[in-house]
């Protein structure tokens, strides 16, 4: 009679306490990922990323194999079983001193809005966390990339993830980033993110965090 | 009997260990829960400080930049911590640091073992809810964290391309327009700003100053002034060496080793002109052509037993006074500058140009020096001759750049020719496409030498940013529509000791630093970064760029 008591208490305590460790840590390398990100770790290099699948021991990040050069996209990693999902980016507020740099006659089209500067994502970016396909709290940004000779307006970011028309560009919009700031930032001012989805599909009958954490971290 | 007296015992004291048990566990998820918000708070007070640190660029006095800073601190707090996280309240951002008197949102103080560190101490606390110790009467726990983030001032030059070309591409205003942006980045009153502009001379618009948006001018959100650099008209040659030997001179002069001291450099083309003393005070000889008109202070000829001593050199230039330790003073006699042709003009020199310029109208761009140089054949009037009156040129400039360094030449060994003793001469030997050949290589070198020259220097050694500005035919260029030579991108990238220089390589238009063979970075020393812009309309996003990573740096 007592074991019916027990062992769901302690299985509940368990679970509960396996998730709230997971999502501390998941705190932690957020912040990590931040800190090295603004301090200027490339995350478009395999490098940079293989230092962040470490920070994420026991997430289950995969970044698949090793590949030469920059690539702000190496987020295709389901088929290997990536549990988790990273964002990094820079956004900046576009005012009239920027859009003044523009020729004239030129409509800026990103005026009085947050855009990306910089976007790169890597491990699984089809990852669910309670059924639900994981997505940028900052928006999704539909940043198609450039390859061989292609150029603006036919792709969007080159292979840095850096975006080449952020000041025209309407794809470069960071259509959320508003809603995180309680005062809007000034003309050129840029923020540092660092976005952390982790699923926990083996622990995913618990009332919170139920099947994953997100994180997302300003600097 | 004894059995049925026992039964119900294992139930009783399973019971009675619910009391111990329950707090235990209550224990446990409340701490949980602690770790949870604490790790969470301690994140976004990091984000905050971080932040905070980086907007003391911003204001125009020191007190509008404290202010800034507070106000970022908060502003990211928020945003990493929203109101009621984990059902938290009574959230409050309490920075008690004995640098600042009381309590406010973060403290800003100086370093106090060096002048050029700016400290942001950041404190917030929450209150965090509990669950089962309550039963126990603590209702709420508060939880704090803190944070410590660093701003270095900075020192800069800006190193600033005022060639023919910049002006046949109608770049010049742009220019002006993205280094205007780019001092507006930086915090007025705390870091320090200069800048030359170079053609086949230089001319030093101002050594580094805190007073710089008044004194160059300046765009940001606060508005924009004019200053030193909307002055700036563009003509004439490309003397890169010497302009960064001047902008690095004015580095050493401030020597604020504590701050971050970089160049912040922008061509839009391949060098061209440097700067020699033609009188080899070792030897005590001229490097004049036996066939050279050239008279000295005698009306000698150099066949005519002229040119033999210090004292009878004619003076084609007045000399140079330097401003710091790191370059001997340029001595007055038979220095000037040497211009040699773009690759897509050809082959061919030009000769003699007074290296500092008076101001940076066009009036004051090339100079020609053939009045003080009475004699010499000195082509003044087309870019379609060799050289008929040296017979060599020094393997270094007048400020110590080597176009023949023994480590690691950008383009190799240049030919040289034996003087007296060990010394060498660049050889200006064979026909023009030979003297042109061998010169180019050694003007290259010569750059990328005084760029490592900046970075290793053993008191103040410096950073090196580089933009190349691709001009209007890039990335394939025809006749028709060429107004130069676009930057040699391995020889920016080696300036700025860059190996992944390609953010903004799109489409691919050079090879980064790594895959190239001549390519050489260094990992002991100050590492900047290399932009190219595509354009003259991405000048602003390469300098920002620029200031972005410079404020990474700094902090």
């Amino acid at each position: 009679m007592l074991a019916f008591f027990l062992v769901p208490t302690f299985l509940w305590m368990f679970i509960n306490s396996m998730n709230m460790i997971r999502m501390i840590e998941a705190t932690e390398v957020t912040r990590d990922i931040g800190n090295q990100y603004i301090h200027g770790v490339d995350y478009t290099t395999y490098e940079a990323q293989a230092v962040a699948q470490k920070l994420a021991g026991g997430f289950g990040l995969q970044i698949g194999s090793s590949y030469a050069g920059n690539n702000p996209y190496n987020d295709g990693n389901s088929g290997t079983g990536s549990n988790a999902w990273i964002v990094v980016a820079e956004i900046m507020f576009v005012g009239n001193q920027s859009c003044a740099a523009l020729p004239m006659g030129t409509t800026c089209t990103n005026q009085n809005k947050y855009v990306f500067l910089q976007w790169a994502d890597f491990g699984n970016k089809s990852l669910q966390i309670n059924g639900v396909q994981v997505a940028s709290a900052l928006g999704t940004p539909n940043l198609t990339l450039c390859t061989g000779n292609t150029q603006y307006p036919s792709c969007d970011i080159n292979s840095n993830g850096m975006t080449l028309q952020y000041l025209v560009d309407a794809n470069a919009q960071a259509t959320n980033a508003a809603s995180f700031f309680q005062t809007q930032l000034s003309d050129g001012q840029v923020a540092y993110v660092a976005e952390t989805f982790f699923a926990s599909p083996d622990l995913n009958f618990s009332s919170y965090p139920a099947g994953g954490i997100h994180s997302i971290n300003f600097f | 009997m004894r059995r049925q007296k026992q039964r119900g015992v294992t139930l009783m004291i399973g019971t009675m260990s619910m009391i111990f048990l329950i707090p235990l566990i209550g224990l446990g998820i409340d701490v949980g829960f602690l770790f949870a918000v604490k790790s969470k708070l301690q994140a976004a007070v990091d984000g905050g400080a971080l932040a905070a640190a980086r907007a003391l660029s911003i204001g125009a006095t020191t007190a509008s930049q404290q202010a800034s800073a507070q106000a970022h601190a908060s502003n990211w707090f928020s945003a990493n911590f929203p109101s009621g996280y984990f059902g938290t309240h009574t959230t409050a951002m309490a920075t008690n640091n004995p640098n600042c008197s009381g309590t406010v949102v973060a403290c800003v103080y100086n370093d106090p073992g060096n002048a050029n560190l700016q400290h942001v101490a950041f404190t917030a606390t929450t209150q965090v809810d509990t669950f089962f110790m309550k039963w126990f009467g603590y209702n709420y726990t508060v939880v704090g964290a803190s944070s410590d983030a660093t701003r270095r001032d900075v020192v800069a030059m800006m190193v600033l391309d005022r060639s023919g070309s910049m002006n046949q591409s109608s770049a010049c205003p742009n220019l002006i327009s993205a280094a205007k942006i780019f001092t507006g980045q930086f915090a007025a009153g705390r870091d320090y700003i200069g800048a030359v502009s170079f053609s086949d001379g230089t001319f030093l618009h101002s050594a580094p100053t805190t007073n710089f948006q008044t004194v160059l001018g300046y765009s940001n959100d606060a508005g924009t002034a004019s200053g030193q650099l909307d002055t700036i008209q563009c003509n004439g040659g490309t003397g890169t060496p010497e302009a960064i030997a001047i902008a690095y001179d004015q580095l050493a002069k401030t020597n604020l080793p504590g701050a971050l001291n970089m160049i912040m450099f922008e061509t839009d083309g391949l060098p061209n002109t440097m700067v020699f003393n033609w009188w080899d005070s070792a030897n005590n000889v001229a490097g004049l052509a036996n066939t050279s008109g050239c008279k000295d202070a005698n009306a000698k000829t150099i066949a005519g037993g002229g040119f033999n001593s210090i004292g009878a050199l004619p003076n084609w230039t007045n000399g140079h006074t330097m401003s710091s330790t790191a370059y001997n003073n340029v001595p007055k006699g038979i220095v000037a500058s040497m211009y040699s042709y773009d690759p897509w003009q050809g082959f061919g020199f030009y000769l003699a140009f007074n290296p500092w310029q008076a101001g940076v109208n066009t009036a004051n761009n090339s100079i020609y020096l053939g009045a003080s140089s009475p004699g010499c054949q000195w082509q003044g009037g087309s870019l379609t001759t060799n050289i008929t009156d040296l017979a060599w040129t020094p393997l270094q400039d007048v400020y110590g750049n080597q176009m023949n360094p023994a480590t690691n030449p950008f383009q190799g060994s240049v030919t040289t020719v034996n003087g007296a003793g060990s010394t060498k001469y660049l050889s200006l030997a064979g026909s023009t496409q030979t003297q042109w050949t061998n010169y180019h290589k050694g003007v290259l070198n010569a750059t990328d030498n005084a760029a490592y020259q900046v970075r290793t220097n053993n008191n103040l050694p410096a950073y090196v940013f580089g933009i190349g500005l691709g001009g209007n035919c890039t990335p394939s260029c025809t006749a028709a529509n060429r107004t130069g030579d676009p930057p040699d991108y391995i020889l920016m990238q080696r300036m700025a000791n860059d190996p992944n220089a390609d953010l903004y390589n799109t489409p691919p238009n050079y090879s980064s630093c790594s895959s190239e063979p001549t390519c050489v970075t260094y990992g002991g020393q100050p590492q900047g970064t290399f932009i190219f812009s595509y354009n003259k309309q991405q000048l602003v996003q390469a300098f920002l760029s620029i200031s972005s990573q410079v404020l990474r740096l700094s902090h």
